[in-house]
């Protein structure tokens, strides 16, 4: 039996509401009911439960999606997996499992402990795996290892047939392969609930790496320098950290508002055999900001937790460089856990060169803005180091991430607390967006990273609901290829009647 | 009563408008239409002045895809539904509501209400007898939405949804549920419903403001029930399957649907019953209604082609809107039996897809 929290139970308040509180609070919209599942059967016999009331089933691992996709839901039921953690293996026992409830640090503490293997996702301690992996599965590991879905050998998934009824499936490039390549990166609540992913093989995990910070005071700042240091880190990851022997080196340049203070660069390295013994390819990135007169410290950077703190045992001088040799777990569960509950908004861009002194200057006009009463501490456009293992050939035509050209991956994210700023915030990082993705791509395409020789589109685990005001926002997330028709045929023939729905759902 | 072909030329119409010069100069019989509201297929609603069968278009309003126009009870505002497939970038359809100005009948917007996620090409309506709820079959998204209406007739946000599941055989025009028409009981309790892709009758209870599912009847691999009309009796339904070409009369206790009373072949869409209970009609033609038994008997086959057929209440004509040919015809009938006497076209409308008759 599932736990069924209902308006009357203590707890519905409690699980009913959404991390990102700017969809929390009206009581019409949220969903009527939680069924918390402990297994997959249990999620089964809830979800057809769901769909012969003719409610809406919404789905959730870790709570943590971008956008409004699940806890508003007018009458229907939140499919709550939080609690499927089982670890039992089907079969033959040689394969890997995470089950959708899987917090990601529970993956990696459970997968390292027992086997000594990871996978390449995300930071962020909490995430649950079922939206993580559905999505793509992008973290520190990427460079070196490609994406959680390039791993992926089977996921369980119940899909509603088109009379209605639950089906269990195991599915992989066998057995319904068109499903279970939809699954692999196409986001979540498109096609089913995934209960577990199935690994035939992981990478072994990393003995240890090396984490290092960077960050430049806006105090002082000038348009040119800050032109340097963004275009030093685009050219880095758009010709030397393509090179193989960089792909452990995982880079994020941290682009806060003027108001914040500081802007930051902080990475996580070892080679590729998962050691730091050589710090060479370390040295040489580091290098490259030298001109630009960098402190050697932590710079609060909004959101990015993805760095274990600084510890005094694991400071090692290393060269030139002051740094953190940490083990791989600890630098991987340290201190990236988040609890936070607030108010959030986020996009997104895949890029595929350097940035143009155009953009850079368009990103320091918007970062030096100021708008009397509003405060934009806690906004952050996060650039992350991409490519390397991820843009191996022949990921893409296996998988529904089809952004396999970009060196590096923009997030924009905002962080606050009080609904009264949700106006003023928002609207300056619509504009923000809209102006930097108005120079590089033809007029139809205005204000999005349109897939063209700059961009490659948006990542879907980084959902931003202003796209829809596009008509060809499907083209952003899935590109401009064959994939979003062979997501439309995997819908129509999985959930003809489309029970999973939201808002940025595949749309047969 | 006339007897033409089943077709209905230019050349009939100018016949039949012979016959019928003398009601243009009758003062307007009460109940008959005083106003009438078309959605077409341009993106509009077209205000026509009804005097006797002479029609004088007053108003055109914007409405994306009207594709059901419905009066409340008072017939003091006019809903629409827009078949569309997405508002302000999401999947989803929405209903309007207008206000009818008493004594022009011309319409003011009141309100759009956007539908629930999903909910796509909204076809069908459905207002309950108190004039308190809107009822509306999603056709393309297989959901129902119910919108609670204010005293004066705007529309609410959408305060229940269902969505359903569920196929028939023919894999392009059944791969999902399609409600398709909507019915209120006379008490306003339960909300009966033709599902085409599905292949069924529903029977929805109103508990909690919400709609529950009390019962659900197959009516067949592959019919495809499409048009319903209620006996106003209250004793039988009457359904067109579209997909098997069949007119079904089903019996009505307590709420649900019974067992099929009768089957006749039937390849048309439109369904009215006449207000007397005793005669049904189609786009193919007129039935005699047993009133005991629900039976039909046919009495000919000479009625205009149609989409839509309306009644108005007091029985005195019957109106035939066929979008196929752009017009909507008129005949003229026996309040008390409902045998209709004679025809003629009232106007010529560019893709006209629903209509509703103002008599109020």
């Amino acid at each position: 039996m599932t736990i069924k929290i209902t308006r009357g139970d203590p707890r519905y308040a409690m699980l009913q509401r959404s991390r990102n509180l700017r969809w929390d609070g009206n009581p019409a919209e949220a969903a009527a009911e939680i069924e918390l599942c402990e297994t997959a059967e249990q999620a089964a016999e809830a979800l057809q439960r769901a769909v012969n009331a003719g409610v809406r089933p919404t789905v959730r691992s870790g709570g943590h999606c971008y956008e409004d996709f699940v806890v508003n839901n007018p009458g229907g039921t939140i499919l709550d997996l939080s609690l499927l953690k089982s670890d039992a293996l089907p079969g033959d026992g040689n394969r890997y499992r995470i089950s959708a409830g899987h917090e990601l640090g529970e993956a990696y503490i459970s997968l390292y402990k027992r086997y000594g293997v990871t996978i390449p996702g995300g930071s962020c301690f909490e995430v649950g795996a079922g939206g993580h992996i559905t999505g793509g599965g992008f973290g520190v590991l990427s460079r070196l290892h490609g994406l959680t879905i390039d791993w992926l050998s089977a996921l369980e998934i119940l899909t509603v047939d088109k009379k209605g009824h639950v089906e269990l499936r195991i599915v992989d490039e066998k057995h319904e392969p068109d499903l279970f390549r939809a699954c692999r990166g196409g986001g979540g609540g498109n096609f089913g609930v995934v209960t577990g992913f199935l690994f035939d093989r992981l990478p072994t995990a990393p003995y240890e790496v090396a984490n290092a910070h960077l960050s430049f005071d806006w105090h002082s700042m000038t348009e040119d320098k800050f032109t340097g240091i963004v275009m030093a880190f685009g050219d880095y990851n758009a010709a030397r950290g393509c090179e193989p022997d960089t792909w452990g080196l995982f880079t994020a340049l941290g682009l806060t508002h003027i108001s914040s203070g500081r802007i930051s660069i902080s990475l996580q390295f070892c080679n590729p055999d998962g050691r730091c013994d050589d710090m060479k390819v370390l040295d040489e990135f580091l290098d490259r900001f030298a001109e630009f007169g960098p402190a050697e410290r932590r710079a609060a950077t909004p959101g990015d937790q993805r760095f274990a703190a600084r510890s005094p045992a694991a400071r090692q001088q290393s060269g030139k460089y002051d740094i953190d040799r940490l083990m791989w777990l600890d630098a991987t569960i340290g201190d990236s856990g988040n609890g936070h509950s607030g108010r959030a908004a986020y996009k997104s861009c895949y890029m595929k060169k350097n940035f143009t002194p155009l953009e850079a200057k368009c990103i320091y006009k918007h970062l030096t803005r100021v708008i009397p009463d509003v405060d934009l501490r806690g906004s952050v456009m996060a650039i992350d180091s991409y490519g390397g293992a991820v843009n191996r050939k022949g990921t893409a035509e296996n998988t529904s991430v089809c952004q396999r050209s970009s060196i590096m991956k923009v997030q924009f994210q905002q962080y606050w607390e009080y609904a009264d700023e949700d106006a003023g915030r928002l609207a300056w990082m619509r504009e923000f967006y809209t102006d930097l993705y108005s120079q590089q791509v033809e007029p139809k395409y205005a204000g999005t990273p349109f897939p063209n020789e700059y961009y490659e589109g948006c990542y879907i685990n980084y959902p931003d609901v202003d796209m829809l005001a596009y008509a060809f926002w499907p083209q952003l997330y899935y590109g401009t290829g064959d994939l979003y028709p062979f997501l439309q045929q995997v819908k129509r023939r999985y959930d003809p009647n489309n029970i999973f729905h939201h808002k940025m759902s595949i749309r047969a | 009563m006339l007897s033409a072909g089943d077709g209905w030329t230019r050349r009939e119409f100018l016949r039949g408008a012979a016959g019928i010069v003398a009601l243009k100069n009758l003062p307007q019989a009460m109940g008959a239409p005083r106003f009438a509201y078309v959605g077409c297929g341009d993106d509009s609603l077209r205000v026509f002045r009804v005097q006797g069968e002479l029609w004088t278009q007053i108003q055109r309003v914007p409405s994306r895809a009207p594709a059901c126009v419905l009066l409340s009870p008072a017939q003091q505002t006019l809903y629409v539904a827009n078949e569309i497939e997405e508002h302000e970038g999401l999947p989803r359809g929405t209903v309007e509501a207008f206000h009818i100005h008493p004594g022009d009948g011309r319409l003011t917007l009141l309100s759009r209400a956007a539908l629930s996620l999903s909910a796509t090409r909204p076809r069908n309506m459905a207002v309950s007898p108190d004039g308190k709820l809107l009822a509306v079959a999603a056709y393309g998204g297989g959901i129902y939405n119910l919108i609670a209406l204010t005293q004066e007739g705007s529309l609410r946000q959408v305060s229940s949804i269902f969505k359903d599941a569920g196929c028939g055989p023919h894999a392009q025009l059944q791969a999902s549920a399609h409600p398709h028409t909507l019915l209120f009981d006379a008490e306003g309790r339960h909300l009966l419903s033709s599902d085409f892709g599905s292949d069924r009758l529903s029977v929805f209870g109103l508990e909690d403001g919400g709609l529950r599912r009390r019962m659900q009847r197959s009516t067949g691999e592959g019919s495809g029930p499409g048009d319903c009309v209620l006996h106003p009796s209250g004793l039988f339904v009457y359904a067109c399957h579209d997909l098997e070409g069949t007119l079904i009369c089903y019996r009505l206790e307590d709420g649900a649907v019974g067992e099929e009373v009768q089957r006749v072949p039937l390849s048309a869409r439109g369904l009215a019953v006449h207000p007397s209970g005793r005669m049904l009609y189609t786009a193919q033609g007129a039935w005699r209604i047993d009133a005991g038994s629900g039976r039909l008997s046919r009495v000919g086959a000479w009625l205009p082609g149609a989409s839509q057929i309306v009644v108005p209440h007091d029985g005195m004509s019957v109106y035939f809107l066929d979008g196929a040919r752009g017009s909507i015809d008129q005949a003229a009938a026996d309040s008390r039996t409902g045998e209709v006497h004679f025809k003629t076209n009232a106007a010529l409308v560019d893709k006209p897809s629903s209509i509703a008759l103002k008599t109020a």
